[in-house]
């Protein structure tokens, strides 16, 4: 963008790669396919992505990964975001992968992250319920651990990309508190239902579980809540950097859809109210980079990584939406149509806004969490502030 | 020089940022302990400041030649961050630190240079710009001060207006009109004028909190040096354009002394709790607002300084800045009337900390309007940065 973020020469090498590939496979025509396929997304591209490590940036090595930080993470996501990615990657990269690092036993992990860093697993996290809160303290989907074995009744709702996962990745309320378990995902006491959605790029289900044995991943007697919270703070670094790559491409669409169109006899890039909301996109833009960016640079520093992650989200999930309007409203009728992107865009923003929790809630976080952790700021402004 | 040799010549411990930043924390804290926010005057505040730059707490960044100590832009972000909540024992050095000492290093002759910048980074000379006038605001290029050549003097003639601490100040660098017979952008040139000189008359004008920070300057046959020239004559555009883009960048970035880290919501936290409404959802969602606006512009100006150091940073990027930073203070604002609530409608007289914060949030339009307005800012962002076409 306009204002340097710093990163490494691999980081730089990584960015023009999967820019590269996603130009070349994610194109209009070839979203649009993608949109209307049965599986949501061209398991081609999927697997190019593979032979480039793409599901393995964050895994472990140890785990046959490839041992990277947040901030690789948030470069390839920035990258999705610009070509609105088809697909399960955000849900089994992003979410998934995560939660394994993060919640499941050395055992379990030595299970998993292999097959998923290698793209050879899909897994779908499901860990919303009917209430559609994000709050893993409102997760209620009891189970009944025997062993290493979990039994499972009942609903999770809002699970991304189940259709097509491999196996599930449930967040459970047991005894003892939360716990992860997996379950097959074609195992016939699983029901999934295609939900239909807002955003056509991202596919969303209702999975129902009727006393189905699943696989306890956390360790037994555990309860993994803050590890949870941890994974789904990745999961929060990637979406807003998924946010903040969008918005550079509607920027750039914008900029050359306003150059090239005509009225009055000149471009309507001429006209001042034109340039100042292209302005305000381009400050948006590097606000939102800003802040994903900090959240990747926090992610490993426990005193900041939660409020650096919703601080993020909170600011690109409403700047995402503004944009995306904006961009629609500098495109005139065209920018109405179904033929054009500005309305996958637009679905895009405004459902990724709500998923992994919406601003409000991301605000209410970082509230709570500066006044729990740090007593002292109030104290100390107060003496020079009031 | 080479950075090692600098290094070697600075006079201050080699220190790390970290170590760097607990030096500066222990120092301001024991600086300030005598001194009370409210009772804090303009020599307190210039006392500080100097001995906080002999103690190589400040400028850092400034190549030591020119009075600095040569050091990498993170020291700047750790002054930035412990200076946060220092505010009021600390004189705002943007103007003179921000924006008219860097235009001298790129402008200025090394007699100038000698004579002015470190003097400037100590806070002995107080700078501020002759600009706009009455009518030459946002359009700088229709400036009518003329400055007629008279030997080895010019003598200027005419008025300037909303000219920031005129009255402090020792020093201004002057947009005036050397040739009437170029087009606009052609014939000005940029000087420096000695504010004590015969023939400058300085009118305070009041602002809308009450205060005066701003003035009129009258000239009239002021006779400046010709050796005050900054840049060629007649090329004081050119001058003026970097100066812009150093005050643009100055004002959102938080180079040298200018813009530090406000915790605006620290203060605003406590007000909520004084007033027993931090509980409320919509306080407290506003107070996350706050914290998130003025956390990324935090960050936006850390990038920008990588981005001066690594040469990356294209000028017209601090406009982006500063409409940011323009935002952030109306925000600020709105949620110190939210939380105030009647309390910021009627209060005793004796009550000064409330009449305090209520000039305080009056304040907000300044960050919008001085330095360029956010429209300004907008048209540069479009034009120079997203290269939209120029419809004139
Ligand atoms: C607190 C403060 C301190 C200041 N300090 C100094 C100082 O030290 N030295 C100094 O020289 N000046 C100083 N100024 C002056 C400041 O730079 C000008 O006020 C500013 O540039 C705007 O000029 P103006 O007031 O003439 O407004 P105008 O230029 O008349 O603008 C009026 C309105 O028209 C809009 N407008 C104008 N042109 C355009 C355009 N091309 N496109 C879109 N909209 C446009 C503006 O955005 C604004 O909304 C200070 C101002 C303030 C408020």
């Amino acid at each position: 963008m306009y204002i340097p973020v710093t990163l490494t020469e691999e980081q730089k090498a990584l960015r023009s790669a999967v820019r590269s590939l996603f130009d070349a496979h994610m194109d209009e025509d070839r979203r649009r396919a993608a949109i209307d396929s049965e599986r949501g997304y061209s398991e081609d591209l999927w697997q190019l992505m593979a032979e480039m490590g793409l599901h393995a940036l964050v895994v472990p090595e140890e785990y046959g990964g490839a041992g990277g930080d947040m901030n690789d993470l948030r470069v390839v996501f920035h990258e999705a975001g610009r070509v609105l990615l088809t697909g399960p990657f955000f849900a089994s990269a992003a979410m998934a992968t995560p939660l394994v690092i993060e919640a499941a036993t050395d055992e379990a992990r030595r299970h998993l992250l292999p097959a998923l860093a290698a793209g050879e697993l899909v897994a779908a996290p499901a860990i919303c319920e009917e209430s559609g809160s994000w709050n893993l303290d409102d997760v209620r989907l009891p189970a009944t651990v025997r062993g290493g074995e979990v039994v499972l009744e009942g609903t999770k709702h809002y699970v991304l990309d189940a259709l097509v996962a491999d196996v599930l990745l449930v967040v459970v309320r047991t005894g003892d508190g939360l716990a992860l378990v997996s379950v097959a995902a074609d195992d016939p006491r699983v029901e999934i239902e295609r939900l239909e959605t807002l955003d056509l790029t991202r596919r969303v289900a209702a999975v129902r579980f009727h006393g189905c044995t699943g696989r306890l991943l956390s360790a037994p007697g555990q309860d993994v809540i803050e590890q949870l919270r941890k994974a789904l703070d990745a999961a929060v670094v990637a979406l807003a950097a998924e946010q903040s790559g969008a918005m550079e491409a509607l920027l750039e669409s914008a900029l050359s859809y306003t150059g090239l169109r005509h009225q009055f006899g000149r471009p309507i890039a001429t006209f001042q109210v034109i340039k100042h909301k292209l302005a305000d996109m381009t400050l948006d833009v590097e606000r939102s980079l800003s802040a994903s960016s900090e959240a990747a640079r926090a992610f490993v520093d426990p005193a900041q990584r939660a409020v650096a992650a919703s601080t993020a989200k909170a600011f690109a999930s409403d700047a995402f939406v503004k944009a995306a309007t904006e961009h629609i409203q500098v495109h005139g009728g065209i920018g109405f149509t179904w033929e054009h992107h500005a309305h996958l865009y637009y679905r895009r923003a405004a459902s990724s806004r709500e998923i992994l929790g919406s601003p409000q809630e991301h605000r209410g976080r970082i509230v709570s969490l500066l006044l729990d952790d740090m007593p002292e700021l109030a104290e100390t402004a107060g003496v020079a502030g009031v | 020089m080479t950075l090692t040799e600098d290094v070697a010549q600075d006079r201050h411990p080699v220190e790390t940022p970290e170590e760097f930043g607990a030096r500066l924390r222990r120092w301001l804290r024991s600086a300030t302990e005598n001194l009370a926010p409210s009772a804090t005057t303009f020599a307190d505040r210039a006392a500080t400041h100097a001995a906080m730059y002999d103690a190589g707490l400040f400028g850092m960044t400034w190549p030591i030649e020119l009075g600095g100590r040569s050091l990498p832009t993170t020291y700047q972000t750790v002054f930035n961050r412990e200076v946060a909540g220092f505010e009021w024992a600390i004189p705002d050095s943007s103007v003179t630190v921000g924006i008219c000492a860097p235009t001298m290093a790129d402008h200025g002759t090394p007699e100038q240079q000698a004579r002015h910048i470190s003097r400037m980074l100590r806070g002995d000379e107080v700078w501020t710009q002759l600009l706009s006038e009455p009518g030459a605001g946002s359009d700088l290029a229709a400036v009518s001060v003329r400055a007629i050549r008279d030997g080895d003097d010019f003598v200027l003639d005419g008025q300037k207006i909303w000219t920031s601490d005129a009255v402090e100040a020792d020093y201004a660098l002057a947009l005036v009109r050397t040739d009437p017979g170029r087009p606009r952008h052609g014939g000005l040139s940029m000087l420096i004028v000695p504010l004590s000189e015969p023939g400058v008359d300085i009118r305070p004008l009041r602002d809308m909190t009450g205060d005066a920070p701003f003035n009129e300057v009258f000239l009239n046959e002021a006779r400046v040096p010709v050796a005050n020239l900054v840049g060629r004559e007649n090329e004081g555009w050119t001058v003026l354009t970097t100066m812009l883009r150093h005050e643009r960048i100055a004002l959102s970035a938080g180079t040298a002394g200018a813009r530090m880290d406000v915790d605006a919501f620290g203060a605003l936290v406590a007000l909520a709790r004084a007033r027993g409404v931090l509980d409320r959802t919509d306080v407290r969602d506003t107070l996350a607002e706050v914290f998130v606006q003025q956390r990324i512009l935090d960050i936006t100006g850390r990038r920008m300084r990588e981005g001066l150091e690594s040469g990356e940073l294209q000028g017209p990027a601090g406009s982006l800045g500063k409409m940011g930073t323009a935002m952030a203070a109306r925000a600020v604002a709105e949620a110190t009337l939210k939380i105030e609530g009647m309390e910021g409608v009627a209060w005793r007289p004796d009550d000064g900390q409330v009449a305090r914060r209520m000039r305080e949030v009056l304040q907000f339009p300044k960050p919008g309007i001085a330095g360029g307005t956010t429209e300004i800012q907008k048209n540069v962002v479009a034009e120079r940065l997203l290269g939209m076409p120029r419809d004139r």
